[in-house]
């Protein structure tokens, strides 16, 4: 009986064996892999500045690289920002990669979400992707990211860290500011457009003197709506390049079509790193920094010309990159854990290093905490 | 019958056996690739959730912030307080930061006090409308790692002021705000959440 047993049991016992070592081989190439947490992945672009007409459009390319030697990419959730631009996405490829299959989950004007369906060995290295940018105007624009972009990949936590350093920004004209998310780089003044100017001087919380002259430039929002009309959403408010004075105070000039002379306006301000502010008065004053609150829009606009010294009200701080229109622990972490480090992104007195004057700036503006609408 | 067992069990049993083996082979192979494929789907699921095709998220995170009742047990007398809590597992991370997000209703109950139970931490509590929003940073003194294993970080003091069951939600999001911890490198941490019901008579 047992010599009839035997062979079925060999068989059996070779069989699970099999399984077993293949099982095994499995976890040990999906699963086995311990790489250091918070893998990065760069997303960078070929061309970061472009000069278009309004109308005129430019292909550029941006790649998608893990920092990690050997670490491949499975699929990716781009949220791209547009203010000025519209944009388009082509067919994605692969880098380095052998028979990469790229297949579609959703794809709208501002996101595009791909898998890449594959074993380890058809993986791209990185992704290759076409980007059209048009140029909705001749005022500012500008193409970025929104932080909660994803990439995913053949690592342990299959999500990566995607770089701040490296998020891209494109300007879309020759009077294109960048976004806040990067240290910004002075443009050429903006050549006017439209009939109207706003001549904006701004005060920044914190920021008494004018900084270093790396420093002297900043991506600032402006939302210009006639009383009625709907608070813009501040991603949609056309960035403009401000710069300051010996005292502070800084200017920016924001070209407007004006078409109702007779209407009364309001306008929204958002520094890079701040909280955004409503504004109903040509010249508001407030008596304590941070207090000045309106409601309805007074500011009248008229072709050609307008000066709008804002400055004696002051603009809080605390959105910081990536902005979300609240001052969360988020934010406050960014600044507390950069302390002595040299990180744009917290040095929000930009005195060129992150320190407690910055942790107690956005601390003090946690009693506002909110974006005005 | 014996001739017929002997019968059986010449080059037939073989046979058979040969075949339950194939068999047992096909379904640990077919389980093997239903296996992978699971394993291929979690990816696309987690790329899904990312993207808004479903609404339910197909990995939920191992950090957490969990509200209960605290006190006084059983049904709540009215304009009498109830005590909340919330306690928190960072999974073994070290917390910087952290916002919270509860949705009650503003017109049954008010807020009378929100302290931190953490000493490292400072709270910066905010009230909203449906909801109060609570900030709270590692305070700047403190340089020693946080790690949350089930502690309580936040402890809430209600008066009730109307009767009935409601309910006390931790939001995951409220439009641009979420419920999140935030690491000593600061990392978003995306957190598990609950809701509670208090019955006020």
């Amino acid at each position: 009986m047992e010599n009839k047993i035997r062979p079925k049991l060999i068989i059996i016992g070779l069989t699970l064996a099999v399984c077993l070592i293949v099982g095994v081989l499995f976890f040990n190439r999906h699963l086995g892999r311990s790489r250091a947490a918070n893998e990065k992945v760069a997303l960078s672009a070929d061309k970061t500045n472009l000069t278009l007409k309004a109308g005129e459009s430019e292909t550029i390319h941006i790649q998608i690289l893990p920092k990690t030697a050997g670490a491949k990419i499975s699929g990716f959730d781009l949220i791209f920002t547009a203010a000025g631009a519209t944009i388009g996405v082509g067919q994605p490829q692969g880098i380095n990669g052998g028979s990469v299959n790229f297949i579609q989950i959703a794809a709208t004007d501002e996101r595009v979400v791909y898998i890449i369906k594959g074993d380890d060995g058809s993986l791209p290295l990185g992704v290759d992707l076409p980007v059209t940018i048009t140029a909705a105007s001749n005022g500012a624009g500008s193409v970025g990211f929104m932080a909660t972009s994803t990439v995913v990949g053949n690592i342990s936590q299959y999500f990566y860290e995607i770089d701040p350093a490296d998020t891209i920004t494109v300007n879309g004209s020759p009077t294109t500011t960048p976004t806040g998310d990067l240290p910004v780089t002075p443009l050429p003044t903006p050549l006017p457009e439209g009939n109207a100017n706003l001549n904006i001087k701004l005060k920044f919380q914190g920021i008494g003197a004018a900084p270093a002259d790396h420093l002297n430039s900043m991506a600032v929002r402006i939302g210009v709506v006639r009383e009625g009309e709907e608070t813009p959403d501040f991603e949609d408010m056309p960035p403009v390049t401000f710069t300051a004075g010996d005292k502070g105070i800084w200017s920016g000039t924001l070209p407007y079509d004006l078409t109702d002379t007779g209407a009364k306006y309001k306008i929204y301000v958002k520094g890079p790193n701040h909280l955004q502010k409503k504004i109903c008065d040509a010249r508001p004053a407030e008596t304590s920094p941070g207090t000045y609150r309106c409601s309805i829009g007074k500011i009248v606009l008229a072709t050609g010309e307008n000066d709008l010294d804002l400055s004696e009200i002051i603009q809080l701080s605390g959105d910081l990159p990536s902005q979300n229109g609240v001052i969360d622990a988020g934010d406050i972490t960014l600044v507390r854990e950069n302390f002595s480090q040299v990180e744009p992104k917290a040095d929000i007195n930009l005195d060129g290093v992150v320190d407690t004057q910055d942790y107690s700036l956005i601390i003090s503006s946690m009693g506002v905490k909110y974006d005005e609408e | 019958m014996q001739s017929a067992k002997n019968h059986f069990s010449t080059p037939h049993i073989y046979f058979l056996k040969f075949v339950i083996a194939g068999l047992s082979l096909v379904v640990l192979v077919c389980l093997f690739i239903i296996f992978v494929n699971g394993f291929f789907y979690l990816n696309v699921d987690l790329l899904r959730a990312k993207a808004g095709v479903r609404s339910t998220p197909a990995v939920l995170p191992k950090e957490k912030f969990e509200i209960f009742v605290k006190g006084p047990p059983g049904a709540l007398a009215k304009n009498g307080n109830v005590v909340l809590a919330v306690k928190a597992d960072s999974n073994g991370q070290n917390i910087s930061g952290f916002d919270l997000l509860i949705g009650y209703d503003n017109d049954a109950f008010n807020l009378v006090k929100a302290s931190p139970q953490k000493t490292q931490f400072a709270i910066y509590p905010y009230q909203r409308n449906g909801y109060l929003a609570i900030t709270g940073t590692k305070m700047i003194n403190v340089n020693e790692t946080t790690i949350f294993k089930e502690d309580e970080v936040i402890e809430l003091v209600f008066q009730a002021k109307s009767g009935g069951r409601h309910t006390f939600s931790l939001e995951p999001a409220i439009g641009r705000e979420t419920t999140k911890m935030v690491d000593g490198k600061a990392n978003i941490l995306n957190v598990q959440t609950n809701e509670i019901t208090v019955d006020v008579d």
